[in-house]
């Protein structure tokens, strides 16, 4: 071993040429996707597609060019989040919505609207006045925040995988019963709420796209920084000890990173399902890497999944347009259905 | 520190509880580097809990564990885990991670979480990858191979850590005969270049052939020695209800046993 070292002859890197090409050409692929889809979100108008960018430059720069920028960064956060759920629960069908965030946001919206209505104020999903928007996506990502901080509660802390998975059924068991109670209680709130739960890229904004791009910049190397950990969870919980991980700590900082993915694209888009359940499946599918690359693959990979939703949404029936979340539903959860047979083929096999 | 006490691994009147059942009492036990240990015990005997104690990974309600002369929960965890590696049989989940970035973890104490492997890391993932054959699928994805495969891939991963306390909990199980003796030979050298080497084993024969045997029953030690030594042979058939007989093999001058099932 010694004298292999000294002579230099296995200093090179084992096999990562091949396995960077793959991913970086899979990194090309998807950005270029991107940027044809953005161009499609920017083409893609009321009355169908048109080519007239000088026409339409008003709508394209205050309306069309957010929506799709926006798309693209919540797909990223959710594709982000998916990636790290999957990793810190060894789970490969783990969805970021798992820890109580999303009945948490849908109880706070629906709290929103209801309150709303009750005082008077025309508050609702589509309230244009800026203070009022802010008011729901604010109370979205806080009741995101508080669903999952509730699930950390009751399951005292990350240290059990098993315990908290529970818990976040149980809170989102809870919250969304809650949630319920109060859309029959306050049926006005009913219709705002049903825009988010289904998820929506129609009220992406300017404003949008800054807390969004903050999120995504600040949680996107912070995960890649620490992937390694989701690499030695792949060895079991013990194993991760041994290799010297800090787990508990670590669990709790991954988890933390999810929420506060989760938290800003459900604020600004809704409950939009399946993009972060599928997005690093796609990726994983693909090509052979360590979380590293996969954070970062997934994340482009749910911001393409999620901008190509919503091109399409705005695109099959103009001037009418489907919720984004019904469209990232149907494909999803095809998806998923094809895989489980293939898996299923493949048993058998 | 001095290099007598480096790779010295102790259990001084360790003691585990799992809730209110007593799965280990008053182990004491000293390993020093150059010597290979099996521990043998039937189902339940603590073998796994006494291995996961000496890792560090149970804290012992009573007594201590020294790494080095030193109790292991006073070391880092990178310290610790840049001396001892622990391999367990810890589910692995569905991965699609490569199966030589498995092997390029056991580094990771080395290089840390957040450095990069040097060119010693590399070649010592190689080497690893080299010592249990599993360089021909290196690049395949670990939840595509087969058990004995994905098992050789992991005990790669222990080989690539070279630390000087090595811990094998039943490192040969879904290894084919000569997988099975070629990583009873690794387990060999690695003593012979002073290593701490210790492995949970139940193929008996294979355990035979250690330096030392441990035989464990009801979460204690019952008996600690060579194998050559008629006492700790028969206190092993006597803990496994005789249900096998040792007997001598003559080869080659030396004398080995082997344990043979009485059906």
């Amino acid at each position: 071993m010694r004298a292999l070292e000294e002579s230099g002859a296995i200093a090179q890197p084992i096999a990562r040429r091949p396995r960077l090409t793959a991913a970086l050409w899979l990194g090309l692929a998807l950005l270029l996707a991107a940027v044809i889809l953005g161009l499609c979100g920017l083409a893609a108008g009321s009355s169908g597609w048109s080519l007239a960018w000088s026409d339409d430059w008003p709508l394209i720069s205050a309306i069309r060019a957010p929506r799709s920028l926006g798309a693209f960064l919540a797909g990223g956060l959710l594709g982000l989040a998916g990636a790290i759920a999957q990793g810190v629960f060894r789970n490969p069908l783990a969805d970021p919505y798992l820890l109580g965030s999303a009945s948490g946001a849908t109880l706070a919206i629906v709290l929103a609207l209801a309150a709303g209505g009750l005082v008077g104020v025309p508050i609702g999903i589509t309230a244009t006045a800026w203070i009022l928007k802010l008011g729901l996506v604010g109370a979205a990502f806080l009741g995101a925040m508080a669903g999952i901080t509730l699930t950390l509660v009751l399951a005292q802390g990350t240290s059990r995988p098993t315990v908290l998975l529970l818990a976040g059924v149980v809170v989102g068991v809870l919250l969304g019963a809650v949630a319920n109670l109060l859309m029959l209680l306050a049926p006005e709130a009913l219709r705002g709420a049903q825009i988010f739960l289904l998820g929506t890229t129609g009220f992406l904004g300017w404003r949008s796209v800054g807390p969004l791009a903050v999120m995504l910049a600040i949680a996107l190397p912070v995960a890649v920084r620490f992937a390694r950990v989701l690499d030695a969870l792949v060895l079991g919980e013990s194993t991760a000890i041994s290799l010297g991980i800090a787990v508990p700590r670590m669990r709790l900082l991954l988890v933390v990173l999810m929420a506060l993915c989760t938290g800003a694209a459900v604020a600004e888009t809704g409950l939009v399902a399946f993009v972060g359940l599928v997005a690093p499946h796609l990726v994983r599918r693909t090509v052979i890497v360590t979380h590293g690359a996969l954070l970062i693959l997934a994340s482009l990979a749910g911001g393409v999944l999620l901008l190509a939703a919503d091109v399409i949404s705005r695109s099959l029936m103009p001037p009418q347009e489907l919720p984004v979340g019904l469209l990232t539903g149907i494909v999803g959860g095809v998806y998923l259905l094809v895989l489980l047979h293939r898996r299923g083929e493949g048993r058998a096999g | 520190m001095s290099a007598v006490s480096e790779g010295l691994l102790e259990a001084d009147r360790v003691g585990v509880m799992r809730g209110p059942r007593r799965v280990l009492g008053n182990i004491s036990a000293q390993f020093h580097g150059g010597a290979w240990t099996a521990i043998v015990g039937p189902n339940g005997a603590g073998k796994s809990t006494l291995l996961s104690t000496l890792a560090g990974l149970i804290r012992p309600k009573e007594g201590t564990v020294r790494l080095a002369g030193r109790p292991i929960q006073d070391w880092s965890d990178r310290e610790r885990a840049q001396r001892l590696t622990w391999f367990g049989q810890s589910a692995v989940s569905e991965a699609d991670i490569a199966a030589h970035e498995v092997v390029r973890l056991g580094r990771l104490p080395r290089y840390g979480l957040l450095g990069a492997p040097t060119a010693a890391d590399e070649a010592a993932v190689r080497c690893a990858l080299e010592e249990s054959e599993a360089t021909p699928f290196a690049k395949r994805r670990l939840g595509e191979l087969s058990a004995g495969e994905r098992q050789r891939v992991l005990l790669a991963r222990a080989f690539s850590a070279e630390a000087p306390v090595a811990l094998y909990d039943e490192p040969t199980i879904h290894l084919d005969a000569p997988h099975q003796r070629r990583l009873i030979h690794s387990l060999k050298s690695r003593a012979r270049g002073g290593a701490v080497v210790i492995s949970v084993l139940h193929d008996l024969t294979l355990a035979l052939a250690a330096d030392r045997l441990m035989v464990l029953a009801d979460g204690e030690v019952r008996a600690d020695g060579a194998p050559d030594e008629a006492f700790v042979r028969d206190t092993m058939t006597r803990v496994f209800d005789n249900a096998f007989s040792v007997e001598p093999l003559s080869s080659g001058g030396l004398v080995r046993w082997a344990a043979v099932p009485i059906l």
